[in-house]
């Protein structure tokens, strides 16, 4: 078998397990033995192992070597959950204690909603502040000397969502954690900044796609569809496929929906790209052989250089441009040519701090 | 094993994270950032060991918990084990150990009662559990790609390079 049949063959494998993995009562897996064992590796290094559990503990493989590591790993995200909710809890504590109000994405913030909220890892808390107070609570984060989970902070939403910090702060809801209380998203706009996020990245984690899955299905009865897919053409166009990509990948449930999201039409190159780049990785390999380190690393940075090819999905999305059937390269192209010009900006400025 | 017989092993209780998952309890060393799973046997020998019972009192509390009859070596099998794994306080510790072989040779297990199992959890590191690299993390090689608004610059990742 040629490497990208494999690829898809083992990625089609994992989609089929981790579908539905997430409700309260999945249904057992029908996988062979061997086509775990081919897909182990994939489940462990895109965090979606404990996940996969939850499918095959009831199963007849259950009891095979490779279901016992899944099992190892769900055992231990249990207890990692209860370190990463404190954390969280701390976070938010440290930062009112200086009058900085972040808001949550990500990670608890949709992982509680899962079934079993303690199968999601969460590697690190991914925070939104204001602009005005991001130097702040960049300073107060750096005193968490004895942190487990890194507090990755983001300037507003820009790398997220289009809109504004303030608009979607005001729109963002209260829930209680460990005696505290967090600040996340409303479930409108933390379901578009899922599927923004998970494109942007070019989707290379089906996790990603799960947790789509699970704001989508455990959405609140008033959902405002409008307000979720509201916004320039573009983006209500990345939601719309996103969806898309959950329900026919992971058999997501799409009932109750607008029929744009029902109705909306994937691109034939769409699905089998994603699906690909969860064997793959590019955008995971690309950031382990930066061109910046290029001086210093040069051996692993060539090495690396095939990863730094945009994906189509990551292409698409960076360019502002909509899935459609039309060919990506030239997004593929621009693409490159606008991080290229990033690196080459920034050069000078490297070159100095070397000196 | 009459001097073993009147160990008052004690549980420790500080720095750990104890959660009970499908009949299994799972315990997490902030110490030592290990992890271990104890069935159901071990689990109720851990909550019996309160240092203020001997094992032998331990041993006859467990056999009306589980109504079946619980020896002193298996009580002393887990206590043996979570001493090993620092889950004890230091005061049980002992020279002559008990193995689960020698105890399944020495008595007839009942088939009511499993014998206490600790396991070690296989804990991946931070930086393999993490999915980026923070300020100042490194970068590049098989480190975790550096966190949004970060670039990877000669090996660290920084808010820009």
């Amino acid at each position: 078998m040629i490497l990208s049949e494999r690829s898809v063959a083992s990625s089609n494998i994992m989609a089929a397990l981790l579908a539905g993995a997430w409700r309260t009562r999945p249904q057992a897996a029908s996988c062979t033995s061997e086509e775990l064992e081919l897909i182990t590796p994939l489940l462990l290094e895109t965090g979606a192992a404990a996940l996969a559990w939850r499918r095959l503990r009831h199963s007849e493989i259950a009891e095979t070597p490779k279901a016992h590591q899944l099992h190892e790993i769900y055992r231990l995200n249990h207890l990692l959950s209860v370190i990463y909710r404190r954390e969280v809890a701390e976070v938010f504590t440290l930062l009112r204690s200086h009058s900085i109000e972040p808001v949550l994405v990500k990670g608890w913030a949709i992982g509680r909603h899962y079934a079993e909220p303690e199968v999601r890892p969460c590697g690190d808390v991914d925070l939104c502040v204001s602009e005005e107070q991001y130097r702040a609570a960049q300073t107060v984060l750096k005193s968490r000397t004895r942190a487990t989970h890194h507090a990755d902070l983001h300037k507003g939403f820009r790398l997220l969502d289009k809109r504004g910090f303030e608009e979607l702060k005001s729109r963002s809801e209260l829930v209680e954690l460990e005696s505290e209380t967090i600040r996340v998203l409303k479930p409108e706009d933390h379901l578009r900044v899922l599927c923004y996020h998970f494109l942007r990245e070019g989707g290379w984690r089906p996790l990603w796609l799960c947790d789509i899955s699970v704001a989508l299905e455990t959405r609140p009865l008033d959902f405002d569809w409008d307000l979720c897919l509201s916004g320039s053409g573009a983006v209500a166009g990345w939601v719309r496929c996103s969806l898309m990509l959950a329900h026919k990948l992971l058999g997501a449930d799409l009932t109750g929906t607008p029929a744009a999201v029902r109705n909306a039409q994937l691109p034939q190159w769409l699905a089998p790209s994603i699906l690909r780049q969860w064997e793959v990785r590019s955008m995971s390999q690309r950031h382990r052989a930066p061109m910046a380190g290029a001086k210093s690393h040069p051996l692993h940075t060539l090495k690396g250089l095939r990863h730094h090819w945009p994906t189509p999905v990551e292409a698409t999305v960076s360019m502002g441009a909509s899935f459609t059937e039309l060919p990506r390269f030239p997004l593929q192209v621009g693409n490159v040519l606008t991080r290229a010009a990033t690196l080459l900006a920034r050069l000078p400025q490297a070159l100095r701090n070397e000196r | 094993m009459g001097n073993t017989r009147q160990l008052i092993p004690a549980a420790r209780k500080d720095e750990l994270i104890v959660q009970e998952v499908e009949g299994e309890t799972l315990v997490y060393d902030l110490k030592s950032h290990k992890a271990h799973c104890l069935n159901r046997t071990a689990a109720l020998v851990w909550k019996h060991c309160d240092g203020n019972h001997t094992v032998g009192e331990v041993a006859h509390s467990l056999s009306l918990e589980l109504r079946a009859p619980v020896s002193d070596e298996v009580v002393l099998m887990a206590v043996d084990r979570m001493g090993k794994l620092g889950l004890l306080n230091g005061s049980a510790k002992r020279e002559r150990t008990v193995s689960r072989r020698e105890v399944v040779r020495r008595i007839c297990v009942s088939a009511a009662v499993a014998l206490p199992l600790v396991t070690s959890i296989l804990a991946p590191t931070t930086a393999q559990a993490a999915s980026c690299g923070g300020i100042e993390a490194f970068c590049g090689g098989d480190n975790p790609p550096c966190c949004s608004g970060l670039v990877c610059c000669f090996g660290s990742c920084l808010p820009g390079c």
